[in-house]
């Protein structure tokens, strides 16, 4: 069979819509950086639920939200805000995320060449933070991230 | 059940009765669902565990997975846009027979892609209907060394079979073919 028969049979069968694949494809590709801190956040509450033997259901019970919201939220692609972060840590009893504090900043500079603070910048950048893990004062890790999963 | 056009005359993909999504869409989907993967490494611990990956936690896996099918998916859209970054040059580079004793032309021959390496879980299967075009059939995070191993991946097995003829219905096989293939 020639190529351009098997080709016509193949547009025949084939539907005229076409996939979402690389619609949601560009949209994974766009949204990568806050999409990782998301499953990580939802691989943690993931893991405290079997530690605490809970259900989806129950914590769903406990945020007063739909079994549907927390597999949305467990699925790692939800855009969490801090008050659902603060919820969950609440609910579940632990820390999720945590901040950089005024008070590492502070300590950062001292090692750090000034440029970071004179420019306004409460260190943007990984490479400074990962110089120095982890903080004496606070006993706080980052890993290699600002915005750190605990 | 329908074939989907993923990008120009090249990919295709089933979408099976019942499923709102194509198969390449769902299963990138569900690669990227950190819910999705951790009950299913939950469910496949002992396969996860036993030693040929290392030792290696659900939360890991669930990681490794995301990232395995980010390159993946990367990697198609490169080949969709025909971007020469890409790690394969065509779908060709990308495909290989399902059956690693497969040599010569086949028609309609059973294929698999592997995740980003050799070493990667993730599988996409389908059938290579010429040289560069696929419909993709299904796919799997595949944890034996066999598929018919284990029921999830069993089934795909029997997807693969089940729309090569379905297409040979169709004529996309022709007598000649049928002659060479079924008897």
């Amino acid at each position: 069979m020639s190529i351009a028969n098997k080709k016509e049979i193949l547009d025949k069968l084939t539907a005229t819509h076409t996939s979402k694949w690389e619609e949601k494809a560009t949209w994974r590709q766009e949204n990568q950086e806050w999409l990782i801190r998301s499953q990580e956040i939802a691989l943690k509450v993931l893991h405290a639920l079997r530690q605490k033997n809970m259900s989806q259901r129950d914590l769903a019970r406990l945020l007063n939200c739909s079994a549907q919201h927390v597999s949305k939220l467990v699925s790692g692609k939800e855009n969490l805000t801090l008050e659902t972060i603060s919820r969950l840590e609440d609910v579940l009893g632990m820390r999720l995320i945590s901040i950089l504090s005024f008070s590492m900043t502070i300590e950062v500079s001292i090692n750090q060449p000034q440029h970071h603070i004179a420019e306004g910048h409460l260190i943007n950048q990984a490479e400074s933070i990962r110089a120095r893990q982890p903080l004496s004062t606070s006993g706080a890790y980052f890993v290699d991230e600002q915005l750190e999963v605990a | 059940m329908e074939i989907v056009l993923i990008f120009a005359h090249q990919l295709y993909a089933f979408r099976y009765a019942g499923q709102t999504a194509d198969e390449l869409e769902r299963l990138f989907d569900i690669w990227t669902d950190a819910g999705y993967l951790e009950q299913f490494f939950e469910n496949n611990l002992s396969d996860l565990q036993n030693g040929y990956y290392g030792n290696i936690t659900v939360a890991q896996a669930v990681k490794r997975t995301i990232y395995h099918a980010r390159c993946l998916e990367t990697d198609l859209r490169r080949l969709a846009k025909n971007d020469p970054e890409s790690a394969n040059n065509t779908l060709e580079d990308l495909f290989t027979p399902l059956d690693n004793r497969e040599f010569g032309t086949i028609v309609l021959s059973k294929q698999k892609a592997y995740g980003v390496n050799y070493n990667s879980w993730l599988r996409l299967y389908a059938l290579k209907i010429d040289p560069g075009v696929y419909i993709i059939t299904g796919g799997a995070i595949k944890l034996t060394p066999t598929m018919n191993e284990r029921a999830h991946t069993q089934k795909e097995l029997e997807k693969l079979e089940k729309c090569r003829t379905y297409l040979a219905a169709q004529g996309l096989i022709d007598n000649e073919g049928f002659k060479e293939e079924f008897n």
